[in-house]
């Protein structure tokens, strides 16, 4: 990791793009040092203060120094990543969303600020810049103007994505993570018909209680799958190498409240992706209402079949009930089948199946699978009438285009025997017989020519 | 080794079947009894504590001595003080039945008795309720009711002392039973706590440090034991490890590596740094060499700076049961003496030895056993005239009748099993980064190596060296901290990590897997990087200036290595811990196996490897 005196950056100096060269953005206080962080650089100062210290403890616990530095650094930027994260599932156009998106650019500038900046001129460099850009859009978004990206900053972004600095790789990539995440949110802000990408995290919260309420437009206490995924994993090795029962107990108290919390996180976020999917499909049969192409249909398909791969996935975590992820994949194949002669047998076969997956289920997790089922039904039964609409319109474009064809046949035809009566004649009246002669070759090309123009049966 | 202060032939007198035999015959009874509150299971860990129950009534500390036999035990003789007088005598190995029994024989050499036998029954009256009885039989050169008044005194010494600790319930914990009242060293340990604060951020740890150090027999503070002193102050051991660790570095406290000796599990040999260990200890007490295993018997402790309270191993009554709380039966045969006993053991397995006989017997309590089992002690351990089979079912409350045909004295013991060892081994240490950042010195001499059973190793390797190496590596090192690991970097493209437990290599491994789907965003090409984990045996040896291994679970890494461009794999041993199954559960990883040692397939790719590259 390079280390050189990030004290040599100079702000003012720098040469910025015009564009960002008065920009001010939020007023931030640098981030309370951690206990962790503390407690290891006073160990560090004590070791430095020792009468002599030994150079390989100094080295060791100058790295343990930086390595938890940036875990608290890293562990910052994911929440704030997940608070931009939970806004995808808020409607974009409430003041909420607008405030959620301002918030998440001060908390980055606030990550890097005063004594957390980065400790190399390389990482600096960038960094100043970049931060300019999203400071940019903050102040865009104060004003409640347009907001663009600026241009300077996918090749900053590019830039950063090779960057060798004194930031750790977790860092750097939430960094970038973060930004793109907030530039897609600042982009559906200017779309409000926006449809929900397969990959969509619904805004959730972590307890029972609180999943009664509508989706929120931010998270108090984002629930961090992942950071969550290796406290248990971290709880359930401390319970296998404790030697207290008692400590047991406590330990196992709190995993079963993060099992608990996790299994609530998926089970919210499975009912929230099934009403957000409720929602789309109610959307794309209204569009299905309208004479739609069919290269706009399949593209619809194709979109509802990432969607229930991301369902499947979703269910996928609930262990308790295997026929879950069963429910999308043979969703899949209804739409898969759909348009085909054996549609209807198939998706019959498939609908019994689906129901009886459901009655493992809790109750509340029924009713949400029924409604669901139910608008999927809704849609694939409008895709299948636009399929037959179109199929229709197909076989009656054809239908025409074979009258045209016969009419221009007939057309073509009523010509020629016109001409062959005009030949017949010339070639009775002619005379001469060189004349005659060449009046009948003519004539039997002709007759030929009508022959081969005949249509085949 | 300190001479043995009587002659062997003085001893030896003492000693003589026929001698004691004598003595036992003669001998007064002066006994007491009384109902306490408690189960004998959770007094016994106290009643049996003859060491500091002896430190409570007054005693002095006993200085003890060993003479090795040609075979059996080794005599030992001790020295004390009492009321002035030198009192010496040859002690006989102590014989209980836990949580019911103990008694100890002594033939005196100096003093007023020629002969003194101590010991306490405990007997369950009901679910709540325990009948102590403390038993003195002697033989004084006192007149008769001088003895009797003096001997009584001792025997309510002890039963008050036995009524406090009842009256203390500390739920079977030994340590905290045998503490000096807090009120008298309040203000050290307040102090104390006070003064660690910038060491230690968790109150409850210094706190726990502070008491113990202070309020415990000095025997104990002697030697602190951080999974021991966990568990009696319910505190996670591992924390407890790592303030240890930080309050040696600032001189509060020394390392100290134990040797623990397999028989009788005293740590016989002690040393302050790695570097002066041998593969070889002694203990002479069990009169035994032993090998030195790194995860087995090296046990690393900690002793309080003597600024803190001084402290030395005083031994007040050095063959105690509470010194030796795995054996659950120890009973002394004299020669051409039979001897019937009650095993009213818990059901589990045992070890029935002997030092006088090669062979042991594995023992198995459970209600489908037999109630009986005749045992002979000749050359080896014999039934009906042959050697007896290595494993004997028994029911519990079976009858052991034995019959010595030697002519020494034997003394028989049943080791359980599953008796579970409250030590920090030196391969476990390995495993806290805080060890190897602080102590970095802290190896073995060079050329020495020791051997460890048993070894959980991740191994994190990418296969093409990048310029995203460094990062991947910089992040396996915080991962596998995370994962309470320690870190070892081989080479730029090489990270070892070791763990105490293969729980926490998988954990890592899988957290590993997780971040670099969330690194790969920012590299144009997907990095790939190969987890290599086994457990097995292997050796530990000092490689420069820093400790390596070696050995099988190492040569297995590597074959696990080329066998994998980019995911997890892991030797077999991994997938059949049960304990372990729900990560292979997880679908969103792809985990390989790489085959049993033992197996062909697992020769067969090692001829592999070695063709490929060694």
């Amino acid at each position: 990791m390079v280390n050189t005196a990030a004290a040599l950056f100079d702000p003012t100096a720098f040469q910025l793009p015009d564009i960002l060269k008065t920009v001010k953005g939020p007023a931030v206080q640098s981030p309370p040092v951690q206990a962790e962080v503390r407690f290891v650089e006073q160990q560090l100062e004590r070791e430095h203060t020792r009468p002599q210290p030994q150079a390989n403890v100094t080295r060791n616990l100058t790295r343990q120094v930086q390595q938890q530095r940036e875990l608290a650094r890293s562990d910052q930027l994911k929440q704030i990543l997940l608070q931009a994260k939970a806004l995808r599932a808020t409607d974009p156009s409430v003041p909420e969303y607008t405030q959620g998106l301002m918030q998440g650019i001060a908390s980055l500038k606030a990550c890097f600020a005063d004594a957390a900046a980065p400790t190399d001129l390389e990482t600096m460099n960038l960094w100043f810049p970049l931060l300019k850009c999203q400071e940019l859009k903050w102040e865009a978004l104060q004003a409640g103007t347009a907001v663009d990206v600026p241009t300077p900053e996918a090749k900053l972004l590019d830039k950063w994505r090779r960057l060798k600095g004194s930031l750790s790789a977790v860092e750097k990539a939430t960094v970038y993570q973060l930004i793109l995440g907030l530039n897609a949110l600042i982009e559906r802000r200017t779309l409000p018909h926006n449809i929900e990408s397969s990959s969509s995290d619904p805004a959730v919260k972590t307890t029972p209680a609180q999943a009664a309420d509508t989706i929120q437009t931010t998270v108090s206490e984002p629930f961090d799958p992942m950071t969550s995924g290796r406290q248990i994993l971290q709880l359930r090795a401390k319970i296998l190498r404790s030697c207290s029962e008692q400590e047991k107990q406590g330990l196992q108290t709190q995993l079963s409240r993060l099992l608990q919390q996790q299994s609530d996180y998926y089970a919210l976020r499975r009912e929230q992706s099934l009403g957000l999917h409720q929602s789309q499909y109610a959307r794309l049969c209204q569009e299905l209402k309208q004479a739609l192409s069919a290269a706009q249909i399949q593209q619809m398909r194709e979109q509802t079949v990432k969607q229930l791969a991301h369902l499947q996935r979703l269910f996928d975590q609930d262990k308790s009930h295997p026929g879950g992820p069963e429910i999308f994949v043979s969703a899949s194949r209804q739409l898969a089948r759909l348009g085909l002669s054996d549609a209807e047998q198939v998706l019959t076969q498939e609908q019994i199946q689906q129901s009886g997956w459901i009655q493992g289920f809790s109750a509340q997790a029924q009713a949400s699978l029924k409604a669901w089922l139910a608008s999927f039904q809704l849609l694939l039964n409008a895709l299948k009438q636009s399929l037959e609409a179109l199929n229709q319109r197909a076989k009656q474009a054809q239908a025409d285009a074979l009258a045209d064809q016969i009419q221009a046949a007939h057309a073509s035809f009523a010509k020629q025997s016109q001409a062959l009566v005009y030949l017949e004649q010339a070639w009775q009246d002619a005379d001469d017989p060189a004349e005659q002669s060449a009046l009948r070759q003519k004539l039997l090309q002709a007759y030929a020519e009508l022959i081969l123009d005949l249509p085949t049966p | 080794m300190t001479d043995y202060p009587i002659s062997e032939i003085e001893a030896q007198t003492l000693r003589n079947p026929a001698y004691i035999e004598q003595m036992r015959k003669q001998a007064k009874t002066v006994e007491r009894s009384l109902d306490v509150p408690g189960k004998p299971e959770s007094l016994w860990p106290m009643i049996s504590a003859t060491d500091f129950l002896n430190q409570q009534a007054g005693m002095k500390t006993t200085n003890t001595f060993f003479l090795q036999q040609a075979s059996g035990s080794p005599w030992m003789h001790a020295q004390t003080k009492n009321a002035g007088l030198t009192v010496a005598y040859e002690e006989l190995p102590y014989e209980w039945l836990a949580p019911y029994h103990y008694q100890v024989e002594r033939l005196h050499s100096k003093g007023p008795l020629k002969y003194l036998s101590f010991g306490v029954d405990l007997k369950p009256l009901n679910a709540y309720i325990t009948l102590i009885t403390c038993r003195i039989r002697f033989v004084s050169y006192l007149p008769g009711a001088v003895a009797r008044v003096l001997v009584q005194k001792e025997v309510n010494k002890f039963m008050s002392l036995f009524q406090a600790l009842a009256m203390k319930q500390q739920g079977g914990q030994l340590l905290k039973a045998f503490y000096t009242p807090e009120s008298e060293n309040l203000t050290q340990i307040n102090a104390l706590v006070k003064s660690w604060e910038a060491f230690e951020p968790n109150p409850e740890i210094r706190f726990a440090l502070a008491d113990y150090i202070l309020r415990a027999p000095e025997r104990l503070a002697y030697r602190i034991r951080p999974r021991e002193l966990a568990e009696a102050y319910q505190l996670d051991s591992l924390a407890l490890l790592k303030a240890c660790l930080r309050l040696t570095r600032q001189q509060q406290f020394h390392l100290m590596w134990d040797c623990r000796c397999p028989g009788c599990k005293g740590p016989k040999e002690s040393f302050r740094h790695l570097s002066e260990l041998n593969a070889v200890a002694y203990c002479e007490s069990c009169a035994v060499n032993y090998g030195v295993a790194f995860d087995q018997n090296l046990e690393l402790s900690f002793q309080p700076d003597h600024q803190i309270r001084p402290v030395s191993e005083n031994y007040f009554c050095a063959g105690s049961p509470a010194n030796t709380p795995h054996i659950s039966w120890q009973a002394n045969i004299l020669p051409g003496l039979h001897l019937t006993s009650v095993l009213d053991l818990e059901p589990g397995y045992f070890v029935l030895r002997t030092l006088l006989c090669p062979n042991e017997i594995t023992v198995h309590i459970d209600s489908s056993g037999a109630n009986e089992l005749v045992l002979e002690i000749q050359d080896l351990l014999c039934l009906n005239g042959s050697p007896a089979p290595d494993s004997i079912c028994l029911q519990a409350g079976a009858l052991l009748k034995l019959t010595n045909n030697r002519s020494v004295c034997c003394t028989l013991m049943l080791e359980d099993i599953g008796w579970q060892s409250q030590t920090i081994s030196a391969a476990e240490v390995q495993s806290v980064q805080a060890f190897h950042d602080l102590f970095p010195d802290q190896v073995l001499a060079p050329g020495e190596s020791l051997p460890l059973q048993s070894q959980v190793f991740l191994l994190a390797y990418s296969p093409l060296e990048s310029d995203a190496a460094d990062e991947l590596q910089h992040l396996c090192h915080g991962l596998i901290q995370a994962h309470e690991g320690a870190a070892l970097v081989l080479s730029t493209m090489q990270t070892l990590g070791i763990f105490a437990s293969a729980y926490e290599a998988l954990a890592a491994a899988w957290d590993l897997r997780q971040e670099l789907a969330n690194l790969n965003l920012m590299y144009e090409h997907p990095e790939s990087l190969v987890l290599a984990l086994s457990q097995g045996p292997c050796e530990v040896y000092c490689d420069g200036e820093r400790l390596n291994y070696r050995g099988l679970a190492i040569e297995a890494l590597h074959l696990a290595r080329q066998q994998s461009q980019d995911g997890i794999i892991a030797s077999e041993s991994f997938f059949q811990a049960p304990s372990l199954s729900s990560f292979f559960e997880l679908a969103e990883a792809e985990w390989l196996r790489l085959p049993n040692p033992e197996g062909e397939d697992y020769l067969q790719l090692r001829e592999q490897a070695m063709a490929l590259e060694w």
